[in-house]
C-alpha cells in the first residue's frame, strides 16, 4: 500500500474518532504537505456527518436558546480565535 | 428557518460577531446537533450542556471554518460531537453506570416545530438520502462505525465488544466509511 493509501485509511478512522494520539499526529503531519489526503479528509469528515444527520431532529428546550445566547451575549470578543 | 439544509453559510458573519447571524445559526442547526447529543448523552440536561459548550465553540471559533473544505453543518456537527464524547468519557471515567438499554433508543420522537412546510420537506429529502446510504453498509460495518461515532468507543473496545480480530474491525471500518463516502459524493 502506498503511503497515500496508509493516510486514506487513517482518515477515514479519524472522520469517526477512531484513531490513536499515534495516529492522529501522524496523520496530522502528512496533512501538513499534502493537499491530496487533505481533499479525502475533507471528504471523510463530511460523509461522517451522515450518522448525525440520518436522526430524527429534536428541537432543545426552550430555555436552551436563551441560556446559549445568554452566554455568548456575555462572552468577550477578545477571547476569540 | 430549516435545520441543516445548506444554504447561504451564516459562519463568516458569525466570525464578524453577528449576533443576529448566530441566533439564525441557532434556530438553522439546533434541532440537528441536539439530537446527536442525546443519541450520545441520552441525559437530556447533559445535551443540553454539551448543546451549549458547542455552540459558545462556534461562536468563539467561527474564523476557523473554511467553506471551501466542508459544509456549514459538517463543521458544526464536529464540534457537538467531540463535546458529546468528552461528556461522555469523563462521565465513564467518573464510572457512572450508563444505560445501555436507553443507548439503543433512537431518537424518533422528537418534532422540528418551527420550520416551514417547505424547509422540512427539503431536509426531510436530505435525511432520505444520508439513511439511505448507511442503509446501504453491510450491518456488521455499520454497527463498528456507529459504535466509534456514538459511543467513542476505541478499535480495541469495539473488537472486544463485538468479539472479532481487531484486524477485521479496523478494515470492517475503512470499507463502510469508504463505501459511504463515495455513496453520498455521488448523491450529491
Amino acid at each position: 500500500m502506498s503511503a497515500h493509501e496508509d493516510f486514506e485509511s487513517l482518515a477515514a478512522l479519524e472522520a469517526i474518532g477512531a484513531v490513536s494520539e499515534d495516529e492522529q499526529a501522524a496523520l496530522y503531519a502528512h496533512l501538513d504537505t499534502c493537499a491530496e489526503c487533505n481533499e479525502v479528509r475533507d471528504g471523510y469528515q463530511e460523509a461522517a456527518t451522515a450518522f448525525a444527520l440520518a436522526l430524527d431532529p429534536v428541537m432543545p428546550p426552550e430555555e436552551a436558546r436563551g441560556a446559549i445566547m445568554g452566554a455568548v451575549m456575555q462572552d468577550d470578543f477578545t477571547e476569540r480565535r | 428557518m430549516n435545520q441543516s439544509v445548506e444554504t447561504t453559510p451564516l459562519l463568516p458573519a458569525v466570525a464578524q460577531g453577528d449576533t443576529t447571524a448566530f441566533q439564525e445559526l441557532y434556530d438553522r442547526h439546533s434541532a440537528v446537533l441536539y439530537a446527536l447529543l442525546l443519541r450520545i448523552l441520552t441525559k437530556p440536561e447533559d445535551a443540553q450542556e454539551a448543546l451549549q459548550e458547542t455552540f459558545v465553540q462556534a461562536w468563539r471559533s467561527a474564523s476557523a471554518f473554511d467553506a471551501a473544505r466542508g459544509s456549514e453543518i459538517a463543521w458544526l456537527v464536529s464540534i457537538a460531537r467531540s463535546r458529546g464524547i468528552d461528556r461522555l468519557r469523563s462521565r465513564r471515567v467518573r464510572g457512572e453506570r450508563e444505560n445501555e438499554a436507553g443507548r439503543e433508543i433512537s431518537i424518533r420522537t422528537g418534532t422540528v416545530e418551527n420550520t416551514t412546510g417547505a424547509d422540512h420537506a427539503i431536509a426531510s429529502q436530505e435525511r432520505v438520502a444520508v439513511r439511505s446510504a448507511l442503509d446501504e453498509l453491510p450491518p456488521p460495518q455499520r454497527v463498528a462505525l456507529e459504535l466509534a461515532y456514538f459511543e467513542g468507543l476505541s478499535q480495541s473496545e469495539i473488537a472486544a465488544r463485538t468479539g472479532e480480530p481487531l484486524g477485521t474491525i479496523k478494515t470492517r471500518m475503512q470499507l463502510g466509511m469508504k463505501k459511504l463516502r463515495e455513496r453520498l459524493q455521488a448523491s450529491r
